[in-house]
């Protein structure tokens, strides 16, 4: 397929994601949710979120390879969706493109459709212990599942994956805890970026929200605005581990959300896949 | 020379952030077993055995406005939750939530009204706890303060 021709399905999927988006309508999502770290909040019943997202990261020499460097953009759509009290499921939709500097100083160019997460949320325990503190688990299960696509971000396998997230709110500060456990069966070495190849991945993350305004809710009040500090973990059954920070500022309204993110390098053990040198991004929650 | 020294710089930014996080994490972990309801910016509920029992029972409310008290209603998208759970049940005419102390006020369209069983599960659904319903105001309307 040309280049071009690419290109223009990228587009048609990118289109067909806003369209979705537009065609849902626009209304409520779950508190307390960060960028990068899973919550154990959930849309109630019968309705759901639609959380775009546009990130970049820059990452630098690909080990045992001609990659230079490597700057990767990323259109993620994730739409969850409440099935039941205390279930949930989410679809993550990531679109990306990557610009590679080779040790030669050529460029080259990808893009394509990664795997599609279907991951089930089922809250197991939940103790609201006065007006806003509150105490939740959830256990997630699901799959990385190949889009199909046969350009180099898909894994054309399919991923199981299961871990839980837990979150406690208390008066301004929120913490939210993730372990995420993914069985890869398949995925390339060529194009992991962390947790895509063929060995299996444990995400761990961490977050702490803390409400800078208003410092006491009140009956007028339809906005707060947050900022939150992540620190994100990957390790590969290939040895390689690495931490992030997440710094970030969320808006969040009675029925849509902003935020933006930070993401530094903390540690990292890498001998399988670029370091990252840093990142950004931001996003949109609207509840429908 | 200059990456690097970007990338030393970012990192120890980094080290420094993470370390924050990890500390307010334990320090907020450590005041989990604080006493219930003292850092919900001073709002307790008191519930009577009579109350907890009407949240359960199956017959319809006596009032034509109630105010629900609700524990577990952190943030603003929550009260949306809220608001279309309610205005689901048949009979709910209007609802106006109150962050500031988990208060919820509903209006009931005449001779339409819901049981305390019925806001319950609607509560529940909204992955909120109702802990109690109190008779809500006779005229004018909350949602209009």
């Amino acid at each position: 397929m040309s280049r071009a021709a690419h290109r223009g399905r990228t587009v048609q999927v990118l289109g067909g994601v806003g369209v979705v988006a537009a065609a849902l309508g626009v209304t409520q999502a779950a508190a307390q949710e960060v960028m990068h770290t899973e919550a154990a909040t959930m849309p109630s019943p019968g309705t759901g979120v639609i959380r775009p997202q546009f990130h970049v990261y820059e990452y630098g020499t690909r080990p045992g390879s001609d990659e230079k460097s490597v700057r990767e953009y990323e259109a993620l759509t994730r739409i969850s969706y409440g099935l039941a009290r205390a279930w949930a499921v989410s679809l993550d939709v990531p679109v990306r493109w990557t610009d590679t500097l080779m040790t030669d100083g050529t460029r080259e160019d990808d893009e394509g459709v990664g795997d599609i997460d279907a991951v089930f949320k089922c809250r197991v325990y939940r103790d609201d212990s006065d007006p806003i503190s509150t105490l939740r688990a959830v256990v997630l299960a699901g799959a990385g599942i190949t889009s199909g696509d046969a350009r180099p971000f898909g894994s054309q396998s399919v991923n199981p994956k299961i871990g839980g997230a837990l979150t406690m709110v208390r008066g301004r500060w929120g913490f939210n805890q993730d372990v995420i456990y993914t069985f890869n069966t398949g995925g390339r070495r060529e194009t992991n970026m962390g947790g895509e190849g063929p060995d299996d991945a444990l995400a761990y993350n961490s977050a702490v929200v803390y409400r800078v305004w208003p410092p006491r809710f009140s009956s007028e009040t339809h906005g707060a605005w947050y900022v939150f500090g992540e620190v994100n973990g990957l390790y590969e059954t290939n040895g390689d581990n690495e931490l992030r920070f997440t710094p970030g500022v969320m808006y969040e309204g009675r029925r849509w959300s902003a935020e933006v993110v930070v993401q530094l390098p903390l540690a990292d053990s890498l001998d399988h896949r670029p370091e990252l040198d840093w990142a950004v991004g931001g996003g949109l929650r609207i509840s429908f | 020379m200059r990456t690097k020294q970007w990338k030393t710089l970012a990192r120890r930014g980094a080290m420094a952030g993470a370390g924050l996080v990890v500390s307010v994490m334990l320090l907020g972990c450590a005041g989990g077993g604080q006493p219930r309801g003292t850092m919900a910016e001073g709002v307790v509920h008191q519930v009577t055995d009579d109350e907890r029992a009407m949240t359960r029972s199956a017959a319809p409310l006596e009032w034509d406005s109630a105010v629900l008290w609700v524990n577990g209603l952190g943030c603003p998208q929550c009260s949306n939750n809220v608001d279309r759970q309610l205005k689901r049940i048949s009979g709910v005419q209007d609802v106006h939530v109150d962050l500031s102390g988990g208060k919820v006020t509903a209006r009931f369209m005449p001779g339409r009204r819901p049981s305390g069983q019925r806001l319950s599960q609607a509560m529940e659904n909204a992955g909120v706890t109702l802990v109690k319903i109190e008779k809500g105001p006779e005229a004018g309307w909350v949602g209009a303060p």
